[in-house]
């Protein structure tokens, strides 16, 4: 055998390095955005933005969940340090081998690993694309495997071990840890509050729902106005040096390039609507769009230290970005807070906002707010005619808008439902 | 051409298409580009500013974090004048939310270290009240005042709400001090990543708030009041980098804040936000 591998070695090294481009040539095959993704987002560097928000800040998952020995579930929050992004930072330093496929297209058993026991789970508030899990974790999940992630479940004190759930098809994944400690993890349960919450499927959804009243604190902010002008600019810069001309039309300024770009400002209610018509070929994958929006975000000069990626629709081309205090979202019916950005398939490419934000928070005299269970909440609506357009139940911060006063504004805990495509307070479908 | 000959030209050619291609994976981390090309670009800003004759010591590229922080300055009745009471040896005053005290008899304190007595008159309630929740800092100091801050959140406060300034003669005596105390500091909402020390300076060159021909002596980070409420006086105080310049032609110095959390610079006399609306 060795006699033979000594006469023959050239051969054997020419086996080898074939085997070896192979190999390389199928990591290029089967994940081209990887390597396409850097060629051309290298390109959108021009920007004077800054931000201390990295795109894995954006995109990171909103709630965290722990089931105790017993089953029981409960939401953890910590007023004084995201708990989430503290996890982000353990699992930054994990290695995993190799992933495999639990089970999918089964519910019962989507659902017993949502609650399964002794766990901590953290889950986006919508699903991302196994890139986007990638670059906030900084891991290297092939993501043909795995097309969407929902929920990312890390067992404690069982078998080193985590899994990643996706909603769509009721996908489980395993992921075995190579490397890693999981001893931290346990400690950060440990100075959380807690909200009791369980899981459910409804309808073919997956539910979070809050079997017992519970509390939350009210915060007030000062509103923030960003510059009409500058975000004017921030927005319509390209490459071309083309002359924006404004024009005024009632209530609305327009702003355009004379080509191809387009925002109109609403002055009463102060929101921004921004088109653009960009190149045919500039066309960008479902997957592209979530780093390529990042860009945009940071491009817009809008603070995005609460800013958190909240949902996407149309066909995974519109991404809804909304700001949050403290792990809950902020819900506005004039949509301040909250930036949507869309890139249809044509190369249009969409933007809604408002100039309105908050980033300073104010002192007020902790009042809390006592919040019924969903159960009750549910009742409510059922009660209602509105109760078959209902889509979906969560808890979050109601930003009433008061147009005497813009300056600052008071942030009260309530349930909100998808209503029509829109989240709103619940209280406004059972009067 | 023989066969051997056929398999050495194939073993070169795919290996240097897998050190070629594999290379490039192995290297292209860089998927998102943003904070890459920020880092070259700061670098860019750097050697300009070197052109210009701007020297500084280095500048930390770490990212540190901090709070929103209320609190009150400590007035009428307050914490800071109940424990004046405990006050020995020194005539005290206080008003304006400020505790005005000078010594009965001087103290000697050493010219480059003042802070080797300062440390033990501090700690003592009969010298100065509440004086453990200071700290020396030495870049607030100079020859003719030791600056003490109260330490929030591990954070000291940058202006005057939250100091103990001892005030020296010219014989090295401390003689009195002036303090402010921030009552019940707490924080508004959770830990949020702030600029870094290198991104501060870059910051204010950028915006031409650095004269050419000047030094950065150094650039720390505290807390600083960003508004004042109308809410029974609760003040906002945000993470800032206090920045001191000295102009090397005319040999002044000046001190700027950078807002740590937005990259602007600080208004001198913070705004008073109106919360009547939503009390």
């Amino acid at each position: 055998m060795l006699k033979k591998l000594r006469t023959n070695w050239l051969s054997f090294a020419l086996a080898l390095v074939v085997i070896i481009s192979l190999l390389i040539s199928g990591l290029v095959w089967t994940n081209p955005f990887q390597y396409e993704g850097a060629r051309r987002d290298n390109l959108i560097h021009s920007n004077q933005q800054f931000t201390t928000q990295s795109m894995g800040d954006v995109y990171l998952p909103t709630s965290l969940v722990q089931t105790n020995r017993r089953g029981n579930q409960a939401i953890l929050y910590n007023p004084q340090v995201n708990l989430i992004r503290k996890l982000k930072v353990n699992i930054h330093s994990w290695q995993f081998g190799r992933v495999s496929t639990v089970k999918s297209n089964n519910s019962d058993v989507y659902l017993s690993y949502l609650r399964r026991r002794n766990s901590l789970m953290m889950s986006y508030p919508d699903g991302v694309p196994t890139v986007v899990f990638n670059e906030t974790f900084s891991q290297s999940i092939n993501s043909d495997q795995i097309n969407q992630i929902n929920h990312i479940v890390i067992p404690l004190g069982g078998p080193r071990e985590i899994y990643l759930l996706s909603d769509h098809h009721y996908g489980v994944y395993r992921l075995r840890l190579s490397k890693g400690n999981f001893n931290k993890v346990q400690n950060i349960a440990k100075d959380a509050n807690r909200i009791p919450v369980d899981h459910k499927i409804v309808n073919g959804q997956t539910v979070m729902t809050y079997p017992r009243g519970f509390s939350l604190p009210t915060f007030a902010f000062q509103v923030t106005n960003q510059n009409i002008d500058t975000l004017s600019t921030n927005l319509m810069s390209s490459n071309q040096h083309a002359n924006i001309t404004t024009s005024h039309n009632g209530n609305n300024v327009v702003y355009s390039n004379g080509t191809n770009r387009r925002m109109t400002f609403n002055q009463d209610r102060g929101t921004v609507n921004y088109k653009a018509f960009l190149n045919n070929d500039d066309k960008r994958t479902n997957e592209q769009l979530y780093s390529y929006f990042y860009n945009r975000l940071v491009k817009t000069g809008v603070q995005l230290s609460n800013i958190r990626f909240d949902g996407v629709n149309d066909h995974q081309r519109r991404l809804t970005y909304r700001s949050y205090v403290d792990d809950f979202p902020i819900f506005n019916n004039d949509g301040y807070g909250t930036i949507k950005l869309r890139l249809t398939r044509g190369g249009t490419e969409h933007c809604q906002m408002s100039i309105y934000s908050v980033q300073v928070p104010l002192p007020i005299d902790q009042q809390e707010v006592r919040l019924p269970s969903s159960t009750v909440v549910f009742d409510q609506l059922h009660a209602s005619s509105h109760f078959r357009e209902v889509k979906g139940l969560r808890v979050g911060y109601l930003w009433k808008t008061d147009n005497k006063n813009k300056k600052v504004v008071k942030l009260t805990p309530s349930y909100f439902v998808k209503y029509h495509g829109n989240w709103i307070n619940y209280t406004e479908l059972i009067k | 051409m023989n066969f051997k000959r056929i398999q050495w030209i194939f073993l070169f050619a795919f290996l240097a298409f897998d050190i070629i291609v594999g290379c490039e994976l192995l290297f292209q981390g860089s998927r998102f580009t943003i904070s890459n090309s920020q880092q070259g670009h700061q670098t860019a800003v750097l050697k300009e500013m070197r052109a210009d004759s701007i020297t500084y010591t280095s500048l930390s590229r770490h990212q540190p974090s901090g709070y929103y922080i209320s609190g009150t300055r400590s007035g009428d009745g307050g914490q800071l004048e109940q424990q004046m009471t405990k006050l020995r040896n020194q005539t005290a005053h206080f008003s304006d939310s400020e505790l005005n005290s000078e010594f009965d008899s001087p103290i000697k304190v050493s010219h480059t270290h003042p802070d080797d007595r300062l440390n033990q008159v501090i700690k003592s309630a009969r010298q100065v009240p509440l004086g453990t929740k200071y700290r020396y800092n030495a870049q607030l100091s100079d020859k003719k005042t030791v600056v003490y801050t109260q330490m929030v959140k591990g954070q000291p406060v940058l202006n005057n709400d939250g100091q103990v300034r001892f005030h020296l003669n010219n014989g090295n005596q401390v003689t009195g001090y002036t303090q402010g105390y921030i009552e019940n500091p707490m924080t508004l909402q959770q830990r949020a990543t702030a600029i870094s020390q290198q991104h501060a300076v870059i910051w204010l060159y950028r915006h031409n708030q650095i004269p050419n021909d000047s030094q950065i002596r150094w650039a720390i980070l505290g807390y600083t009041k960003l508004l004042t409420t109308n809410n029974h006086d609760r003040a906002v105080y945000v993470p800032t980098w206090l920045v001191q310049i000295k102009t090397k032609t005319s040999d002044t110095t000046q001190r700027l804040n950078v807002n740590a959390f937005n990259s602007t610079v600080m208004k001198t006399s913070p705004d008073t936000v109106n919360m009547d609306s939503i009390k």
